[in-house]
């Protein structure tokens, strides 16, 4: 790590890969770089297969100011040399970083921003229906209070009997209305709501049209959920209904049906008793009349059973498993020999593996190469999975040969 | 020039066969790959340094598309010509 190497480690490392001694290695490396700068320097310019491209690049004049004079100078149009990575070389070095790549940034403001305001809105939305509670229990205690008045007048108007009577309901309407004020606003809603349907028994309507409107609202909007229920689950129930229905039906069919064949197939079968008495009539018949052709049939029986057996020997013939040799000659490579025995050329890595060549191009005409049997590596020129297999496999040897 | 070229004049002053030239150039950027992928400089005198470098993330602007892009952090190997090869390079008048 962040080591400075020079050529001598090079050339150790270069020693120990080849087998050859360090001073040959040494060598080796520095006549590889003397060239290359060489060819450089010429203007060149050079790809070194697993390193890159050097370029000479051309830089066109242009005008500078002297630091320490502060003159404006011209400087020259020069090449200057340019290096691009080789892919390989790339993908390796930006080996611990290769997981990462390009992505969208999304702005993050916008969205606080947005938060904010609908957590502003539901504060805002809760303040505001705590309010109308609020407003409500106050009007309605109000109204409770002005029946209950009402209710009073009525009182002094009405007879003595009937004055106990209103004198009770007036105090039950007063005790509501003492218990609203002490319990919470929930629960206030509800008793109110109960004080109303007893208020409005007594026929003192006109007051609660708001409430009523609310009320009605309330009860359309839950009369709105019950109905979906309700028709969500009539409709699951007509649909287990058919379904079962259904079955019932298929299943009733299927067993009339195959009782019917049954009985069909127990009729046809006495028929073919019968018919096949008088079929064996006929051939009795046809072989009287026909001899010539019924030792042909037999004739063409017996070829086409030689054909199997044959066909089975072929089969046993290809199945044994020694190995074929394969002599390179000038224009066979590997990929040839695998497309004639494979039927793709990407499985030409396999017959690599089970040879071990070091380098492919090493091969040289009469070299004899081992094609491996088909089965032994899954090798399928019709299955695309084998052959993405072949292909992975090709890319690791390539980047070994390297 | 093209690699196989290289490989050809290198042959030529080396004084090997073909096969065994091939074999060690490739030997020689297998390691030069290594050690580079391992952070390590590599200095070749007469020719220059091969480093790795570092970069670190940073945000680009897309303007056809108004999105902006975070590029992830990267190693890239940067090679810096020695001297003589510079100044051999300045020597040379473009040939127009």
């Amino acid at each position: 790590m962040n080591n400075k190497l020079t050529i001598l480690d090079i050339a150790e490392s270069v020693a120990d890969k080849a087998g050859l001694t360090k001073k040959e290695a040494e060598q080796f490396v520095k006549e590889f770089f003397f060239l290359a700068s060489e060819v450089i320097s010429k203007g060149e310019s050079l790809t070194i297969k697993g390193v890159g491209t050097f370029s000479p690049v051309w830089v066109d004049a242009r005008t500078s100011v002297d630091v320490n004079t502060k003159e404006s100078i011209e400087i020259p149009g020069h090449y200057k040399l340019s290096f691009t990575p080789d892919k390989s070389m790339r993908d390796a070095v930006n080996a611990p970083f290769a997981a990462f790549t390009t992505e969208v940034v999304t702005v993050n403001n916008d969205d606080l921003q947005e938060d904010n305001s609908q957590l502003a809105n539901v504060e805002t939305n809760e303040q505001s229906e705590d309010n109308a509670l609020a407003q409500n229990e106050n009007v309605v205690i109000v109204d409770i209070a002005e029946q209950s008045q009402d209710i009073d007048q009525v009182n002094e108007d009405a007879q003595e009997d009937s004055d106990e009577e209103n004198k009770e309901q007036s105090e039950s309407v007063a005790e509501q209305i003492e218990e609203t004020i002490e319990d919470d606003c929930e629960k206030t809603e509800s008793e109110n709501n109960i004080s109303l349907t007893e208020v409005e028994t007594e026929d003192t309507t006109q007051v609660f049209d708001e409430k009523k409107i609310e009320k009605e609202y309330r009860k359309h909007t839950r009369n709105g959920y019950i109905s979906g229920f309700l028709t969500a689950l009539v409709l699951f129930v007509v649909f287990i209904f058919i379904w079962k229905f259904f079955i019932d039906n298929e299943k009733g069919l299927s067993l009339s049906f195959s009782s019917f064949n049954l009985t069909s197939l127990i009729e046809q079968n006495s028929d073919i008793d019968t018919e096949s008495d008088n079929i064996s009539k006929n051939n009795a018949d046809i072989s009287v009349v026909n001899p010539i052709d019924s030792i042909e049939v037999v004739k063409v029986e017996e070829t086409i059973k030689t054909e199997v057996v044959d066909s089975v020997n072929v089969v046993e013939n290809v199945t044994p498993k020694e190995p074929i040799v394969e002599t390179i000659t000038r224009g066979k490579f590997l990929t040839t020999i695998a497309n004639k025995y494979y039927g793709d050329k990407v499985f030409w890595v396999y017959i690599y593996r089970e040879n071990k060549i070091w380098n492919p191009k090493d091969l040289q005409p009469g070299d004899k190469v081992v094609v491996p049997d088909a089965s032994k590596y899954d090798i399928d020129a019709s299955n695309p999975e084998s052959i993405k297999k072949a292909k992975a496999l090709e890319q690791q040897i390539l980047y070994e040969i390297e | 020039m093209e690699y196989k070229e290289f490989l050809e004049l290198l042959q030529k002053r080396v004084g090997k066969d073909k096969r065994s030239t091939e074999r060690l150039s490739s030997c020689v950027v297998k390691t030069l790959k290594e050690q580079c992928a391992d952070m390590n400089t590599v200095s070749v005198k007469g020719f220059g340094n091969f480093e790795p470098k570092k970069k670190l993330e940073r945000e680009i602007f897309n303007p056809a598309t108004g999105s902006k892009m975070l590029v992830p952090p990267k190693i890239v190997l940067t090679f810096k010509p020695s001297t003589s090869i510079k100044n051999q390079l300045k020597g040379i008048k473009p040939n127009e």
